[in-house]
């Protein structure tokens, strides 16, 4: 079954912050949409509403045609009757229980029997099975996750809500569960929703993404559409686009257009709406950038910039560069690939980008 | 005892997780026994449930027989002269569960009931414990309000402050000294007992 989300709420807070959010997604089982945003972006909250535990005062919220929330008509489900489940932030697995206990407190109803049954299964699926004794004070971090995703799982939910599932953990298991996460989303086969603030993470488990940021929503779209092809400056600075410069547009011909940026013209692949002699922003990723020592060669990238390193970051295996060429310019390099090249702060060299790599936002 | 915990626990409830913006209206007057000179509480109470009064009426129609000076009405004020003692620990104790815990408990399909009885019970039993220990022994040492709702009938209504009372006022040193010296071990016990639990509570059982 594919789950259908219908949203349109709006929700104002005591410090006077609007959440106004209209989105509407299709679910497929075992997909994970991520709702992406930076933090106080509103995104919590829009999951919250959905799961019922906060009230919009404006809107709906619908869930494969059935009506969760409806101010206008008074409709507001309690979370007990829409059927979800949560994966809180910390687990919040309860301190008195066993790890089985937990996973069988929402399996009331049916015979106990089934219930282990159930438990057991949960537990296989997320391999804690040799847990189930203990209580979660005595648990890992990671293996807390897994023991909150079974308990959220295991009363068969039709839709699985995730609130920053791996922010409480520490780098090293973040890193590990990414990983397995995904993993155990695909074998449960239940539609998920989950919130976050870390680019990789959106990356990593997402398959779609909404951007969310100033308390709406920005962008919906495939994961890597919305990395590479950002609708607007809030969605580009919020996926991460290390440049952003503004720019005007002086001609499209081909297929091909020309941007003035400073002194410097950038060749970039247009969007379909973008009309001439437009303002425009001119955006690329550091990774799509590279550097060359010596004139320019001729290759296939249209864009060579000179420009000067004023400094770099060392991210491990890899530095940031950071080039003035007028305006300012990130490149990802390995350390490898810098030593070899001999650069240092104060060295002129050229910066390649392809033109399909340049995404051009509009800028009003 | 009993009734203390009945009608204290679903008080105790609602205050702690109630939104309400005149909550602090019912927290104040749940709090006011503790302030209020027992005297005055022990008049209302005796006016509020004497034969010319709706409940009074309503209890002599049903039972055939007075609140005022029976045991019946001694309990009535007794629970109302006591509420604090239980509510507060009972409040405080409930306003600690994590309120994600709770809201886990809802996503699980737990109703309200469910998660107070399997949950936030389980999680404050420290605290209702206290509340329960506090409250018996303030009923036990408990004057004024009694003798003007109860009296001071012995057998029926004579609590072991009054006797005290009655004993000094008659002279007898000798009963007032063994019976206050009783009191003194049976509460400072209680407290003993309190402090000590809400340690041991702990210790065995981290929050986390």
């Amino acid at each position: 079954m594919a789950g259908q989300i219908d949203i349109d709420i709006r929700k104002r807070f005591a410090s006077g912050a609007v959440v106004e959010a209209r989105l509407h997604l299709a679910l497929e089982p075992g997909s994970v949409a991520v709702l992406f945003g930076p933090s106080g972006s509103g995104k919590t909250t829009i999951l919250r509403s959905i799961a019922g535990l906060e009230q919009p005062e404006r809107g709906s919220i619908q869930f494969e045609k059935e009506t969760w929330f409806d101010a206008a008509r008074g409709v507001c489900l309690s979370p007990q009757q829409r059927r979800i489940g949560y994966l809180f932030q910390e687990f919040a697995l309860f301190p008195h229980l066993t790890v089985r206990q937990n996973i069988e407190y929402g399996l009331r109803g049916r015979p106990p029997v089934a219930r282990g049954e159930q438990a057991g299964q949960m537990m296989a699926l997320v391999e804690i099975a040799d847990l189930a004794d203990r209580h979660p004070r005595q648990l890992s971090g990671g293996q807390a996750q897994r023991v909150a995703l079974a308990r959220a799982l295991a009363p068969e939910p039709r839709l699985l809500l995730l609130d920053e599932p791996l922010a409480s953990l520490d780098a090293p298991a973040r890193s590990r569960l990414r990983g397995e996460l995904r993993g155990l989303l695909i074998k449960a086969g239940t539609p998920a929703l989950l919130v976050t603030h870390d680019r990789t993470e959106a990356i990593a488990l997402g398959d779609q993404m909404v951007v969310v940021a100033g308390g709406k929503i920005q962008q919906v779209g495939p994961v890597q559409e919305v990395f590479s092809r950002p609708a607007n400056l809030e969605v580009a600075r919020s996926v991460g686009v290390e440049t952003i410069v503004a720019g005007r547009v002086t001609g499209i011909s081909d297929g091909l257009a020309t941007v003035q940026v400073d002194q410097e013209l950038f060749t970039a692949v247009p969007p379909d709406d973008l009309a001439e002699c437009k303002d425009v922003f001119v955006c690329f990723r550091a990774e799509d950038v590279t550097l060359q020592t010596g004139g320019p060669l001729k290759e296939s990238a249209r864009n060579h910039l000179a420009g000067q390193i004023v400094a770099i970051d060392s991210e491990g295996a890899v530095e940031r560069i950071t080039l003035d060429c007028g305006f300012p310019m990130v490149a990802l390099v390995t350390r490898h690939a810098r030593e070899e090249m001999g650069l240092a702060l104060g060295a002129i060299v050229t910066a390649a980008v392809k033109a399909t790599a340049v995404h051009l936002i509009p800028r009003n | 005892m009993v009734v203390l915990v009945a009608l204290g626990m679903p008080i105790a409830y609602w205050i702690a997780f109630s939104k309400w913006r005149w909550k602090f209206l019912v927290e104040a007057v749940v709090a006011l026994p503790l302030v209020l000179p027992p005297t005055v509480l022990g008049f209302y109470i005796l006016l509020a449930i004497g034969p010319r009064s709706p409940l009074g009426k309503f209890y002599e129609g049903a039972t055939g027989s007075l609140l005022p000076f029976s045991f019946a009405g001694l309990l009535v004020a007794s629970v109302l002269y006591s509420l604090p003692f239980a509510v507060q620990p009972f409040a405080a104790a409930f306003a600690t569960v994590d309120r994600r815990l709770v809201e886990a408990s809802w996503c699980l399909g737990a109703s309200g009931a469910r998660t107070f009885a399997r949950l936030i019970v389980p999680l404050s039993v420290q605290g209702i414990v206290t509340g329960m220990i506090l409250s018996f022994a303030h009923t036990l040492g408990e004057f004024g309000v009694v003798l003007m709702v109860g009296g001071n009938l012995p057998g029926v209504t004579r609590t072991v402050s009054i006797s005290i009372y009655d004993n000094v006022q008659a002279l007898n040193y000798q009963a007032a000294f063994q019976t206050s010296l009783l009191l003194l071990g049976v509460s400072f016990a209680v407290l003993v007992v309190t402090y000590s639990l809400q340690k041991t509570v702990w210790a065995a059982w981290p929050a986390k």
